[in-house]
């Protein structure tokens, strides 16, 4: 019994000391693959399980110099299929053809073949993916890819160019700065369970990382859209083949707008054959803006000044066996009258004086015959040939523009030199590339070079004023309160070898306000059609649109009286009527009430038109007070011009600093005031 | 035996911590995975409203709307007034 029981007793200790080794066996085998050999272990299995995934880099921005954008990426939807899922192709291709626009037949054949992947269309409009969704065709799924998109169509599209399918740029900035716009492809590794869901490990990098820079250039959205209107509206109206504008700040050398004719819509695949930068890829025979350059030369040099005098020989003149003319018979002109009637024996006998080497240096100083090195694909150097090749009349010619050719870039940059006070500044588009860990750089410019004196620059933008003047050559491009500085070129355009009395370049450069330059604009037009085909009849009146709406846009205050109703300046006008407006002030000219930005709100027309009326009736008022007008319900423009007519000092008092909306509130209240009293008014929005 | 089957109960314990952590790293992962995705669709969002954005704003669109719908032009030179000196702005 007892021997019984302790067999019993050993059964069981050999039973439990053999579990006990079993678990420590296993305790101890997961030990080794948790923790011992871990490592090892956790990156054999990675080899099986982790995946490569691809991180496309991410197009940047191109932006315009206040951060509008120009060109964005994003992902849109592209559909693909598995055409052996696809139990009726024929169907499919049926219902797909009817949402996509796509061809039946195409689509059916691409749909029958025994493939497991075909693209049905890629990069769809939401509606369209929407579409396909909705059908629930089997092996029809989507992907996202990403997609170029231009928010503002054709703006400034030849110059930023496009990207292909592929995201690379093809032309214009997208290829200049394709480096810095396409970024770095990477990969991660990553995980992906059997349902396809990402879980995070280690090692994921940020997507930010792998994107494309951002860049800024120094083009204006607004003052580009102003000078591509106004461009496509003169090439329309005298159905020029091509025409060209571009803007820039003489005062940096900033495009601030570049636009061409034709153009096109970068985010449609098809593309006009002829749509290109024509502002750097196109040259031109300059005709008689090149005077600019001669009589800057010469100035610069001291050979003339303005009031120097030449016989310009009643329009003809003989260059060996050659002869020049004039458009009209003139005697002896002063250096100011020659570029203002535009005479080419003036401006030969000018640059005869300055000399034929002093003049082929001074157009290599305002870069001519070279790129400007703006930095965008395909610019021209233009055509400058070796001052020995130029023989008597050659240089003669070129004096006034013939024999030479120029890109209009190098042309506005020229001007803009002597707008500038005589330094020139490379034409720069690109302000910077923003990456995208914030890091800012700033592409290389030349740096500013002085090419001719300041003095000579001023008398030479003196001279160039007179082109607007009554007799000069264009009247058409006066802005009324901005003086214009500008010059009108006309010229052939050479066929078979000859110049084609049918086929003329017509334009139009210049400067604005020329008493200090802010904008210097160039417009040219490639083979108007009609009657009209003179730089001051068709392209000066564009430059005036253009500069116009730019001074207004800037923020750029008349430099001269404007006239209004009877050639008195406004604002002395409006004070003027104001009873205490002091008598040697200029005599009152009366507003005109109709365009009085009111709108249709009778009640405040209604009061508009008692601060008017209060006025008209203040004359017995004694000298030293004024009326204080009633602004309430006025806007900021109205409370101005009646603060002016009363003359009451008006201060904001805005508690968000912007005066906006409508006034609510004045102290004092309207009424009989000392004179100088400020009127404080409160703006904002109604409560209601 | 008490002793052995604390140790037991011990180890049993602490193994199925062990796993709980593991799972508890796995969920986080999934969760990271979904965050990111949600992030990732997000910013593409912003992207696609931002390229809208940039449409709404064109130019073309804004001045169409102004002339045609609101019938606001720009002001004649006539109408720009310069402020003397002495008006205080905000």
């Amino acid at each position: 019994m007892i021997a019984a029981s302790r067999w019993t007793q050993v059964r069981i200790a050999l039973c439990g000391a053999t579990f006990v080794g079993l678990f420590l066996a296993v305790g101890k085998r997961a030990y080794t693959l948790q923790v011992g050999d871990a490592d090892r272990l956790r990156a054999m299995a990675e080899e099986q399980y982790l995946r490569e995934i691809e991180l496309p880099p991410r197009r940047g921005r191109i932006l315009d110099r206040n951060g509008a954008d120009l060109a964005s990426t994003a992902d849109v939807d592209s559909i693909y299929c598995n055409p052996r899922q696809l139990p009726d192709p024929g169907e499919a291709a049926r219902r797909l053809s009817l949402v996509l626009g796509m061809d039946r037949a195409d689509l059916e054949k691409k749909l029958s073949q025994r493939r497991f992947f075909a693209w049905i269309k890629r990069r769809v409009t939401p509606e369209e993916a929407a579409a396909v969704r909705a059908m629930k065709l089997p092996g029809v799924a989507m992907t996202r890819e990403p997609r170029r998109f231009y928010p503002n169509r054709t703006l400034a599209a030849t110059v930023m160019g496009r990207a292909g399918a592929d995201g690379g740029g093809l032309d214009g900035v997208e290829l200049a700065l394709d480096k810095a716009l396409r970024g770095t492809p990477s990969s991660v590794q990553g995980i992906r369970d059997a349902l396809g869901r990402e879980i995070a490990v280690d090692g994921m990098v940020d997507a930010p990382s792998t994107a494309g820079s951002d860049v800024v250039l120094t083009l204006d959205r607004y003052l580009t859209f102003i000078t591509e209107r106004a461009l496509a509206a003169g090439a329309a109206e005298h159905h020029a083949k091509g025409a060209i504008s571009i803007m820039m700040d003489p005062r940096t050398g900033e495009v601030l707008a570049m636009a061409s004719v034709p153009t096109f819509n970068p985010n449609e695949s098809t593309a006009e054959a002829e749509a290109r930068n024509r502002a750097i890829t196109d040259t031109y025979e300059p005709g008689s803006t090149m005077k600019t350059f001669t009589i800057a030369a010469a100035l610069d040099a001291g050979a003339v000044r303005p009031d120097s005098t030449f016989d310009c020989m009643m329009g003809r003149m003989m260059v060996g066996k050659y002869s020049i003319h004039d458009t009209h018979p003139h005697g002896t002109l002063t250096v100011a009258e020659v570029f203002k009637f535009s005479s080419n024996i003036g401006a030969t006998k000018i640059a005869r004086r300055l000399g034929r080497d002093a003049f082929a240096a001074a157009l290599q100083r305002f870069g001519f015959g070279r790129p400007t090195g703006i930095g965008l694909p395909g610019e021209r150097s233009g055509v400058v040939r070796p001052v020995e090749k130029w023989g008597d009349i050659g240089f003669a010619n070129i004096s006034f523009g013939q024999g030479i050719a120029v890109t209009p870039l190098q042309m506005i940059a020229g001007v803009s030199a002597i707008a500038g006070g005589g330094i020139y500044r490379q034409p720069r588009i690109v302000a910077r590339v923003v990456g995208p860990d914030g890091t800012v750089e700033t592409p290389a410019v030349a740096p500013d070079r002085r090419v001719m004196s300041a003095a000579a620059a001023r008398s030479m933008l003196g001279i160039m004023r007179g082109v607007t003047d009554p007799g000069g050559t264009a009247r058409a491009a006066a802005i009324e309160g901005y003086p214009v500085a500008g010059k009108t070129g006309t010229a052939q355009k050479v066929a078979n070898g000859h110049y084609d009395a049918s086929k003329w370049i017509a334009s139009f450069v210049g400067a604005v306000p020329a008493d200090d330059p802010r904008v210097a604009i160039i417009v040219v037009l490639d083979e108007p059609q009609g009657h009209l085909h003179q730089g001051g009849q068709v392209a000066a009146p564009i430059f005036k649109e253009i500069a116009e709406q730019a001074m207004r846009y800037l923020h750029v205050p008349p430099s001269t009286p404007v006239a209004s109703n009877g050639n008195a300046d406004h604002e002395e006008a409006a004070a003027a009527k104001a009873p205490s407006s002091p008598p040697d002030e200029a005599p009152a000219t009366d507003l005109p009430l109709d365009d009085d930005g009111l709108g249709e709100d009778p009640a405040l027309a209604e009061k508009w038109d008692e601060v008017a009326g209060a006025e008209g009736g203040r004359g017995g008022e004694a000298p030293d007070a004024v009326q204080v007008p009633d602004f309430t319900g006025m806007s900021l423009g109205q409370a101005i011009h009646a603060a002016h007519r009363s003359g009451v000092e008006l201060a904001f008092d805005d508690p968000e600093g912007q005066a906006t909306g409508i006034a609510l509130r004045q102290r004092p209240a309207p009424g009989p005031a000392p004179r100088g009293v400020v009127c404080r008014v409160a703006f904002g929005r109604r409560a209601d | 035996m008490g002793v052995w089957a604390f140790v037991l109960a011990l180890v049993t314990a602490g193994a199925l911590a062990h796993v709980a952590i593991r799972l508890r790293g796995i969920q986080v992962a999934y969760d990271m995975g979904h965050e990111r995705r949600a992030n990732t669709e997000l910013e593409e969002r912003r992207r696609s409203l931002t390229i809208e954005i940039g449409m709404l704003k064109d130019p073309g669109r804004v001045i169409g709307v102004a002339h045609d719908q609101l019938h606001m032009g720009p002001p004649a030179p006539a109408d720009v007034i310069k402020l003397r000196p002495g008006v205080v702005l905000p």
